[in-house]
């Protein structure tokens, strides 16, 4: 039976710099960016989050959600001590979002308690997945700080680079139970998905592709025939994000 | 599913096709300093090529190159232990010019591992014009060797304008643009479309969605190669891209197996 594959890395709308590839401009892009490479839903941010303001970025977003069933939407936002509009209305939380983004160089932040307080021992307590992208805004010292200070946060750490980053991510996934990493870049490297599901279960890894920078076959593929159990493979290509999204409230 | 199927159609059900095979030409082996490499030993590697019908990678383990103190003899004990399976490219570090002499005047007792050079000439801060790797591209162009080169967009050692001054001075070696001048990927398309002894290659392009379309819209699938730089990269990974990518599954076939086999004269 085909994998049922969601992805939890998708960029939408228009990057301040055009690249070569395609960008899924429009929530009928979007539709069909689902519809052709099969996916059941996906995960998504927009550009304008990290390179024009959050607010811009969150309200650019809306239209998106309606694109497919099983679309959901990356927050942004900003450290609370600013009270900066976010374009998101009323509490972040209260508000019960599916889980949230964080661009700490770009939005110049620091991942540490003083800068957070409060609201990110919300975020654990209310199991709402932060993604960081080590390819999109942050850095490895700044995941480690994070995580120091926020040691229960359910964390997605996207894009984590082109060659093998275990000497990385290993001791986060051995140190945070609540760490998970998203396979876009991971599935490039050959037995990086392998070994971390042998280490320490397919349940620290999210199917993503990285679209529209990186091309959805590809992860797709590595992930159909990478070399590990069939239950295994279903749990990383959906299921293990979704649940990580009921965390939140989607 | 009938033989009507799409390269991509099979490939995700099966994995690997026996009437499409892989021809990776831009390999490596062994552990490296920079990071972990999970599939690094001759047989783990021959174990991750039957997952995706990889038939040959042609490579240059990572000693050879980084570790002059053992060099080439590492290429020919495993090429000779396993010679269904890889040949190797001889490593060219001209900060050694003596020893490129000694590699190069011993070439012929090793016909059976080397199909020709690999410069890597950002590492080794040498530009791939530098007279003291002459020996290596004198005895390509004279036999018509392949040339694998690391090539980077904006380099001092290996950039497009390098690459263009050695495939004009030797016309006769057949060069691969390893990572095809990587970033810069309008100039690598550009050499490889004027230039008949220049091809891409396509180790660290395919995580940049559209650069191999663009290699093929301007330069043509004949101009293309496959490479993963294995054991580093994922070979599903890397054909994933290529079904992904815009262009016909003849241009896939090419780029797959055609044009290694023409290149190592199996065709």
């Amino acid at each position: 039976m085909p994998l049922t594959f969601f992805d939890a890395n998708v960029a939408v709308g228009l990057p301040r710099n055009a690249g070569l590839f395609t960008p899924v401009e429009t929530p009928d892009q979007l539709a069909a960016y689902l519809r052709d490479t099969r996916l059941s839903g996906a995960l998504i941010w927009h550009w304008a989050q990290k390179e024009s303001h959050v607010a811009s970025g969150n309200g650019l977003l809306q239209p998106y959600l309606e694109a497919a069933d099983e679309v959901y939407p990356c927050w942004a936002v900003l450290p609370p001590v600013t009270a900066e509009p976010t374009g998101l209305s009323g509490d972040v939380l209260e508000a019960l979002p599916a889980a949230l983004r964080l661009f700490p160089q770009e939005h110049r932040y620091l991942l540490r308690r003083p800068v957070w307080g409060d609201f990110l021992d919300a975020v654990s307590q209310r199991r709402v997945p932060v993604l960081l992208s080590l390819e999109h805004g942050a850095s490895w010292d700044q995941v480690y700080n994070l995580l120091a200070d926020f040691p229960d946060l359910t964390c997605v750490l996207c894009d984590v680079g082109v060659w093998s980053m275990d000497r990385y991510t290993y001791p986060l996934l051995d140190t945070y139970p609540n760490v998970a990493l998203e396979t876009g870049m991971l599935s490039i490297t050959d037995g990086g998905v392998e070994g971390v599901v042998r280490r320490f279960g397919a349940g620290r890894l999210v199917f993503g592709t990285g679209i529209p920078s990186r091309c959805a076959e590809a992860a797709m593929l590595q992930l159909t025939h990478a070399d590990i159990d069939d239950d295994d493979r279903r749990a990383i290509a959906a299921d293990n994000m979704l649940r990580l999204l009921e965390g939140g409230a989607r | 599913m009938t033989d009507n199927a799409t390269l991509a159609e099979r490939f995700f059900r099966d994995g690997q096709l026996d009437d499409c095979p892989v021809y990776d030409l831009h390999g490596h082996m062994g552990a490296l300093q920079g990071a972990r490499l999970p599939r690094s030993t001759p047989e783990q590697m021959i174990a991750a090529m039957d997952r995706a019908g990889v038939r040959l990678t042609v490579f240059c383990h990572h000693d050879a190159l980084f570790a002059p103190s053992i060099g080439n003899r590492i290429n020919v004990e495993v090429v000779r232990a396993h010679p269904e399976r890889f040949r190797a490219y001889c490593a060219v570090n001209p900060n050694y010019p003596d020893q490129v002499a000694a590699d190069v005047a011993a070439f012929d007792d090793c016909r059976d591992v080397f199909v020709g050079f690999k410069f890597l000439a950002d590492y080794f801060q040498v530009p791939i014009t530098d007279e003291r790797g002459e020996p290596a591209w004198e005895k390509a162009n004279a036999e018509g060797l392949l040339v694998l080169l690391h090539t980077w967009g904006g380099s001092k050692y290996d950039g497009p304008e390098l690459v263009r001054q050695c495939a004009q001075r030797y016309p006769d070696a057949r060069i691969l643009m390893g990572h095809s001048c990587h970033g810069d990927w309008p100039a690598a398309a550009a050499l490889a479309a004027e230039l008949p002894n220049v091809h891409c290659e396509l180790t660290a392009v395919l995580d940049d969605r559209g650069a191999v379309d663009l290699f093929v819209r301007r330069a043509g699938s004949e101009k293309v190669v496959f490479g993963t730089d294995t054991p580093w990269f994922n070979h599903h990974y890397y054909i994933g891209a290529l079904l992904g990518a815009d262009m016909t599954d003849d241009d896939r076939r090419n780029i797959l197996y055609r044009n290694a086999r023409r290149l190592l004269g199996e065709e």
